[in-house]
């Protein structure tokens, strides 16, 4: 190749946690990186100033973007128009614009998937398998892991099978649990008469001090902001990216990858300023870490790398049901972080030939917004409004769940026809189903939900089986697979069309198993970023 | 009120290790050495010789000089930074071409001691050999066979070389500079000493060398001679004054607590060790005998001050110490918050700018309450500190509240880690200005007013978050 001046080696789109891990490690590695973001930089205390003056968001009945950022040129998800739904099932994910993207507001689960989650075509029959295996991935979630300090049970079954500790791990979870809360160990012990196995999730807030971060106390507050910093979020690794070397510029919106004429490179990276100048920028590689959907976007936008028809398809949740009850005693929730375990009987077996798996999320929440507002409607005042706000608030207990979606090129983000940007490009249409593969499970999950009311003694407060919940999980829509022609990336998560361009987002996933999906982009972003280093 | 320079420029040897950056690896790096077995001890060298010897490395804090971070123990590099350029350490493992394997007893001895190499090399005093100067025998002796017998040699080069600007770089001045301060005397118990006293003289004046940060230095970065342990400026932070006699700053505190505060790094409504105290603590003090703290503390005692030099004596115990959610005070700082929110609405409203924010109890409520809790008093168990009895507060100089905001606090003690956020990134000049106004008026007992230049300067020295290339 003729000699050629870069303005970097590699242009990383997007400093979330999984942009920024790359870029810390590329840059940690000697590479010249720069950071494009399209938000700002915001600290801590001033989205925390801003959290207790929008009311509560906490729940998951409010908007959790509503604290942070929220700029014309980099809107979070929320603003209107932003996602235009055509489908039978609404999808608008929670995500925010700024530097550390959306782990600023996230409740820590730092999943691995299990190595039958790589295989399900070939076990199950239904959906795809992975291109690579889990042990392919292993050394990279261990990587993963060690970077955010991730905190697990040693001894846990992670197949929810009760048995050995599970999956494999070349070595012991960098950080250790947390006690479980008073409500989570109730829970456990109510639950396990009836045969539901009750496992720490695997998370990344700090039980021990790790690295800067001070230990989690428990504010209950992970979401939407942890206001101490103990909860691992993706400006960590943006700033040690830029004392790495990398350069991280902010109000970046990229808006176009530049192919070169033959069309097998990305030759450059154009991006907008809030005052609309275009800057063009080039590098030997291109790494686009920009969001499930946004990523999809950027590449439709650009004509790029979509040779499969596949970009902003396969979109994949984790969609399910939610339940809230007055169990029969104080259980105490909303002490400790939001979420600290996980049912997870229905994790894996030969059951997800018929229906995809199962994970009841226990939220650990206080729920007096919720029965205040019922007691209220029911007209309870005075005196008795107090007790009983005491009452149910003392034996409130919610669970979230989430079912395993397969990938369906139907599912899909498009560029709008109609809705235009701050800089007159398309936003996004989305159209989303859940398929009957998913649907199949929501007779177990009603069984459960059916158990669960009976072995905690419990009166529902509210029920959700009919209205499929999304889990702002988004997945498939930039497909990892062997085949160019149903799938956007190889399994280096680089571009089957073009060499020089990799794609880091949960997009990737062929599979969505059950679990938070961030884990997994970060260790498949690494694993790209491992690759890329040795090819500058 | 005035960020004095003058005294950080005389930090010139005292400014050790105010980089943090790489400290949990050494922290990591330098336990190996001591746990391990011995590496090549000599027959005649006892289990006993070489266990004291590592203590006294321990007390004498040789690792947290001679490491360089992220590199291996004793091996030397680390870059102590002065005006006059930056001093790196030797490597002090037994190897033969690179550290110390070759040296005699003797010659060990008179670097340690004395700051001249076997190869008559003078050593910059950045190596406290004024305070080594007193060490025994029996514990050079130890010391020698601890480095040369128990530790791995590191047979590569430390690195950078000294080179300090003309006429630093002249090392014979040091000579002259031995021969106006340098005391050769010997410890010796005196008469009329406790057993206590002397041992903990022993330890703060030669062996831990207190007096390298807390004594003030003359012109020639010499210990000033009938001001010991009066205090002093190291960098951007200010070691006080650590006199615990009756008239002596640290006079009403308990000897638990004098205790306590080496060896955790805290001490209930007393203050925490941050920057290089909390380093202190981590490499060195957290692991000293119950027996050499209570000698530290006795000897401290016998530090009396004439009067009370106008230092305000301050309440021991707080005893409004309430935890409920709605006291009082946190009434009255949320509402301070709040008429602060409604002079200019627009700007706390703005979900983008926020430097522009420059309320004291705003930025309080957001930055510091959520631990230190709204009415400063922080949490019964002391994990989160009391600001209202915090010595860092209640200074007359802000230098240390200045500091702990900038680089935040992180220290191992032998109760646990601490971990204070550093603002330096998430917080202008003007909002830490504004901010120790607000914290030392609300729970000091004397409001400091530095300006946002008084904050800029002490920035200078908080130099943890530089690139790598630009760092020592």
């Amino acid at each position: 190749m003729a000699q050629q001046e870069y303005d970097a080696d590699v242009i990383v789109v997007g400093s979330g946690v999984i942009g920024s891990l790359a870029a810390h490690h590329l840059a940690r590695n000697g590479k010249s990186v720069i950071i494009l973001e399209a938000g700002t930089h915001v600290p801590r205390w001033k989205i925390l100033d801003s959290f207790r003056e929008c009311g509560n968001v906490s729940t998951d009945a409010g908007n959790r973007n509503q604290p942070y950022p929220n700029e014309p040129w980099a809107p979070s998800s929320f603003v209107p128009d932003y996602i235009t739904n055509h489908g039978p099932i609404e999808y608008v994910p929670g995500m925010l614009r700024m530097v550390g993207g959306t782990t600023w507001h996230w409740g820590g689960a730092c999943w691995r998937l299990l190595p039958n989650d790589f295989r399900l075509k070939t076990l199950y029959g239904v959906g795809r398998d992975w291109p690579i295996s889990y042990d392919d991935l292993e050394p990279f979630y261990h990587q993963a892991e060690i970077e955010m300090g991730v905190s697990g049970d040693d001894t846990a079954d992670y197949s929810g099978k009760n048995g050995a500790p599970y999956p494999p791990r070349q070595a012991p979870f960098p950080v250790r649990p947390q006690a479980f809360s008073y409500f989570n160990q109730r829970f456990r012990e109510r639950v396990a008469v009836g045969g539901y196995p009750f496992t720490y999730q695997p998370n990344g807030r700090a039980t021990d001090p790790y690295e800067d971060r001070p230990a989690c106390v428990g504010n209950n507050n992970c979401s939407p902001i942890c206001p101490i910093g103990a909860q691992y979020s993706g400006d960590r690794h943006a700033t040690k990216a830029e004392r790495a070397g990398a350069r991280l510029i902010s109000d970046a919106t990229v808006y176009r990858l530049e192919k070169s004429p033959d069309g097998k490179r990305i030759a450059a990276v154009h991006y907008y300023t809030p005052e609309r100048r275009s800057i063009r920028l080039t590098a030997r590689m291109v790494l686009v870490a920009a969001h499930a959907l946004e990523t999809p976007r950027l590449m439709l936008l650009s004509d790029v790398g979509n040779s499969s028809g596949m970009v902003g398809r396969n979109l994949m949740d984790h969609n399910a049901f939610s339940l809230m009850m007055i169990a029969d005693e104080p259980m105490w929730s909303g002490r400790g972080p939001v979420q600290q375990g996980d049912v997870l009987k229905w994790r894996d077996g030969d059951f997800r030939r018929q229906h995809g798996c199962i994970r009841h999320e226990v939220g650990n929440f206080v729920g007096n917004v919720q029965i205040t507002e019922r007691l209220i409607a029911q007209g309870v005042i005075g005196p008795e409004l107090d007790a009983k706000i005491r009452h149910m608030a003392a034996r409130w207990v919610f669970m979230g769940t989430n079912v395993e979606m397969l990938p369906e090129p139907t599912n899909r983000m498009s560029l709008s026809a109609s809705k235009r940007d701050f800089y007159g490009l398309p936003l996004m249409d989305i159209y989303y189903d859940v398929n009957d593969y998913a649907r199949a499970a929501r007779a177990v999950i009603e069984s459960d939900y059916t158990d669960f009311l009976r072995l905690l003694g419990g009166e529902i407060f509210e029920q959700n089986l009919s209205v499929w919940e999304n889990r702002d999980h988004p997945m498939g829509t930039v497909i990892m697979g062997s085949d160019p022609r149903d799938s956007v990336v190889t399994h280096e998560g680089r571009s089957h069309d073009h060499e020089n361009l990799f794609i880091a987002t949960t997009g990737v996933m062929p599979a969505a198993s059950v679990v938070n999906p961030t884990l997994t982009g970060c260790a498949l972003s690494l694993r790209s970023a491992s690759i890329m280093l040795k090819e500058i | 009120m005035a960020v004095s320079l003058f005294s950080a420029a005389q930090s010139l040897f005292r400014a050790r290790r105010v980089c943090s950056l790489g400290l949990s690896i050494i922290a990591s790096g330098c336990i190996v050495p001591f746990v391990s077995v011995a590496w090549a001890a000599s027959a005649g060298d006892s289990r006993a010789t070489i266990d004291r010897g590592a203590y006294i490395a321990r007390a004498a804090d040789c690792v947290a000089c001679h490491t360089k971070p992220g590199g291996v123990a004793f091996a030397g590099g680390y870059g102590i930074q002065s005006p006059m350029g930056v001093i790196y350490s030797n490597n002090i493992t037994p190897s033969m071409t690179h550290g110390i394997g070759g040296w005699s007893e003797a010659a060990f001895a008179r670097a340690v001691r004395e700051g001249v190499s076997p190869n008559g090399t003078r050593l910059y005093p950045a190596m406290p050999y004024d305070s080594y100067a007193g060490m025994t025998d029996e514990d050079i002796h130890a010391l020698y066979v601890y480095l040369q017998g128990a530790i791995a040699p590191v047979d590569t080069p430390v690195g950078p070389v000294t080179r300090l600007r003309f006429p630093y770089n002249m090392r014979n001045l040091m000579r002259v500079w031995n021969w106006l301060y340098l005391d050769r005397t010997r410890f010796a118990p005196r008469p009329g000493e406790t057993v206590a006293q002397a041992r903990g003289r022993y330890l703060v004046e030669s062996v831990a060398h207190c007096g390298t940060c807390h004594t003030p230095r003359n012109f020639m970065m010499a210990a000033k001679a009938g001001h010991k342990l009066e205090g002093a400026q190291v960098g951007g932070w200010y070691a006080p004054d650590i006199a615990a006699g009756t008239h002596g700053p640290l006079g009403s505190w308990r000897d638990d607590e004098i205790e306590a505060y080496l060896r955790d790094g805290h001490a209930r409504d007393r203050g925490v060790a941050a920057g290089p105290m909390g380093e202190a603590v981590e490499h060195s003090l957290r692991y000293l005998t119950e027996s050499d703290l209570q000698a530290i503390t006795a000897y401290l005692r016998q530090q009396n001050r004439s009067d009370s030099s106008g230092r305000p004596v301050r309440p021991t115990t707080d005893p409004a110490r309430a935890y409920q959610l709605d006291s009082p005070d946190d009434r009255l700082i949320r509402h301070a918050a709040r008429a602060e929110r409604n002079a200019t609405p627009g700007l706390y409203a703005d979900r983008r700018n926020y430097r522009d924010i420059d309320g004291g109890a705003a930025l309080y409520m957001a930055a510091c309450a959520s631990c230190h809790q709204i009415d400063g008093r922080g949490t019964r168990d002391d994990f989160y500190p009391s600001l209202r009895q915090s010595s860092a507060v209640q200074a007359s100089r802000p230098n240390n509240l200045i500091m702990t905001i900038l680089a935040g606090v992180h220290r191992d003690g032998a109760d646990g880690a601490a971990r204070m956020p550093a603002f330096r990134h998430d917080l202008t000049d003007q909002q830490i200005a504004v901010l120790v106004h607000f914290v030392t008026d609300r729970f000091g007992s004397t409001p400091l007013t530095p300006s946002a230049t008084d904050v800029a300067t002490l920035r200078r020295f908080d130099t943890a978050d530089l690139p790598a290339e630009a760092r020592p």
